[in-house]
């Protein structure tokens, strides 16, 4: 049969069944709203949970208020996004203990992560607040690498490591904050002693 | 604090009557999100000033207080808080850590070690080569080197060298990459000493895995080193030819490794072994090519799991009584034992037990003697304990072999190791 004498059909477009992408919204603590596809989503095991507990149409979605992450601001929030859409479709890692720990920090996640400190810190919070096991295995590698060759005075001040007396004038202050009593009673057991006092009771 | 009031404080105070504040820092005193604000902390207040000529004037002060070789404090967008995120990221950056950054990490201060201790660090051995101009530490993962703590290499010169507290002692440390040189401070008079204990000990507390020794015994004295590692997972002297008989008493009469203990050296004169030797318990034990000292009553009170004994001259009561010993006993430890004779030790009879022919229903037909060599247990002969234990014995012309089927069928892999 040639071209020319085949059945023509009319096709309505509309009848056939084309797979429409969702795309959430969600609103950071800052009001900035974004659109995230269904697959990106995947890569967080929170936004994933409560996306299928809600149960949203597409119709919800566009009707509906945009999902409020509170803790998250909007700058952040489009870093771990765009991180997302990115990755979206790909594997989620599972650590199971057993090998050490290899992780590489692919170039595109490089270039995300080209931010100042503070910023990275914001990430590494998010990510570990959306479970996205990913994201939080690379953010973690970069903060790991600043640490690579340096000497333990180095250590404590790229870190903000306290040294062993800050750790127990804090804790002697954090102490003193939560019971005086118990400071009162301390002092008075101290000064017992030293009088030869046997027994405190 | 707004930055513009705090801008207005500065003008009013004066920059130098922040001065008294900075004794009272230890750590980097300035931690800021924002570019233009300034937060200092003492200890009993948190201060925000805004401006860069502040900042400046404090890292100036900072670094004029600081002894010879301080460096000075990483610019304020180095600065990380590592301690403030959430426990799980913590922990995952610290795992992260290349393990020498790790031992420095735990050097920092004492809750940064006990951090580090309750990480999954992946650290499964320590193994510590004891060697004339080459002794080191392998920290490892499984089969794969994590780090290499080194004691007598030369070090590149162009690398920075610090020193570390480890265990209250002052050592000279330079790191590369997954090297971590180390050296002792202080030029002692005398002979040159290496900080191989202070260190092992550190690392044993820090990744709390057990300890694996090798010694090679040429340069130095073994008695004046072994004394330091009494305790230790596994034991191995290898390397050399022959061994002093004051040192092989010296090994037998004190060291008692928990699981292996592993002689690769014969004894360079007449050697009288000790009635029963320190590690006659020890799980794993291997006297290759140096067994000849081996007695019938040594042999029998053998009570190690696997026995890989070479160069011996045991005779054929002595083996067979072994396995008597076995058949008549409870005991469920044992696994394998395998002599190489100097001797002909004669023929076996085992009138005394009930022995069979290989059944392979009951029993595989290969048997890992090594991790890296099979034998093959057909042409030997089966005897089943009253507990349903099977067992094998391969009496072979230049060796013994006694296998006790734990696992019936067990994997085997490697090279088939003939026998004749």
């Amino acid at each position: 049969m040639s071209v020319e004498n085949a059945p023509v059909v009319d096709v309505d477009e509309a009848a056939i069944p084309v797979e429409k992408k969702m795309y959430y919204r969600f609103e950071s603590n800052d009001k900035k709203e974004f659109r995230v596809s269904e697959l990106a989503i995947q890569q967080s095991e929170t936004l994933n949970r409560l996306v299928e507990a809600m149960g949203y149409t597409s119709e919800d979605v566009e009707n509906k208020p945009a999902i409020a992450i509170e803790n998250i601001d909007g700058k952040t929030l489009k870093l771990v996004f765009q991180w997302c859409e990115h990755h979206k479709g790909e594997a989620i890692p599972v650590d199971d203990g057993s090998v050490p720990k290899i992780v590489e920090i692919p170039e595109f996640d490089a270039k995300l992560m080209d931010i100042d400190n503070g910023l990275l810190f914001k990430l590494i919070w998010a990510a570990d607040y959306l479970n996205i096991v990913q994201l939080l295995n690379v953010s973690c590698k970069k903060v790991a690498n600043m640490a690579q060759g340096k000497t333990p005075a180095q250590l404590r001040r790229v870190y903000l490591l306290p040294s062993d007396e800050e750790d127990e004038a804090a804790k002697r202050a954090a102490q003193e904050a939560q019971d005086p009593r118990a400071r009162e009673v301390e002092e008075e057991f101290e000064e017992r002693k030293r009088q030869g006092g046997n027994s405190f009771f | 604090m707004a930055p513009s009031i705090a801008s207005k404080m500065i003008e009013a105070e004066g920059i130098e009557k922040l001065d008294h504040l900075i004794g009272a820092i230890s750590i980097p005193p300035v931690y800021t999100s924002n570019p233009t604000t300034v937060t200092i902390i003492s200890r009993s207040k948190a201060f925000i000033y805004s401006g860069e000529p502040l900042r400046r004037h404090l890292m100036e002060q900072l670094m004029e207080q600081q002894p010879m070789g301080w460096n000075p404090p990483p610019p304020i967008q180095d600065i990380f808080p590592l301690l403030k995120l959430p426990e799980n990221a913590l922990k995952r950056v610290l795992e992260l850590f290349e393990c020498v950054d790790l031992i420095d990490f735990s050097l920092c201060s004492r809750s940064c070690k006990l951090l580090t201790q309750t990480i999954n660090h992946r650290i499964d051995s320590i193994d510590l080569s004891v060697m004339a101009n080459n002794t080191m530490i392998m920290l490892k993962s499984g089969l794969d080197s994590r780090a290499i703590i080194d004691f007598e290499s030369t070090w590149p010169y162009y690398l920075q060298t610090t020193f570390r507290f480890i265990n209250r002692i002052r050592i000279l440390v330079c790191k590369q990459g997954e090297i971590y040189y180390c050296r002792n401070s202080i030029p002692l008079q005398g002979p040159l000493t290496l900080p191989i204990k202070p260190i092992t000990d550190y690392l044993i507390e820090l990744f709390e895995a057990p300890l694996n020794i090798v010694v090679i015994p040429t340069g130095f004295n073994l008695r004046a080193v072994l004394p330091e590692f009494i305790k230790c997972e596994s034991l191995e002297v290898a390397g050399v030819p022959y061994m002093a008989p004051d040192d092989m008493r010296y090994l037998f009469e004190t060291i008692k490794p928990n699981g292996r203990f592993s002689l690769k050296v014969r004894n360079g004169a007449y050697f009288y072994p000790p009635e029963l030797p320190l590690f006659f318990d020890v799980d794993n034990l291997e006297m290759i090519n140096t067994a000849e000292w081996m007695t019938g009553e040594i042999f029998l009170r053998l009570s190690c799991n696997r026995i890989r004994l070479s160069y011996c001259q045991l005779r054929a009561q002595d083996l067979e009584g072994f396995v008597l010993q076995w058949y008549f006993s409870n005991s469920t430890h044992m696994e394998y034992v395998e002599v190489w004779h100097n001797v002909t030790p004669g023929l076996m009879t085992f009138k005394n037990c009930l022995v069979r022919m290989p059944d392979n229903l009951l029993r595989g037909r290969y048997y890992n003697n090594t991790p890296t060599t099979y034998i093959d247990c057909n042409s030997g002969l089966d005897m089943i304990r009253k507990d349903g234990t099977i067992a094998t014995v391969l009496a072979c012309t230049r060796s013994f072999h006694f296998i006790i089927w734990k696992e019936r069928f067990p994997a085997y892999g490697g090279t088939q190791l003939f026998l004749v």
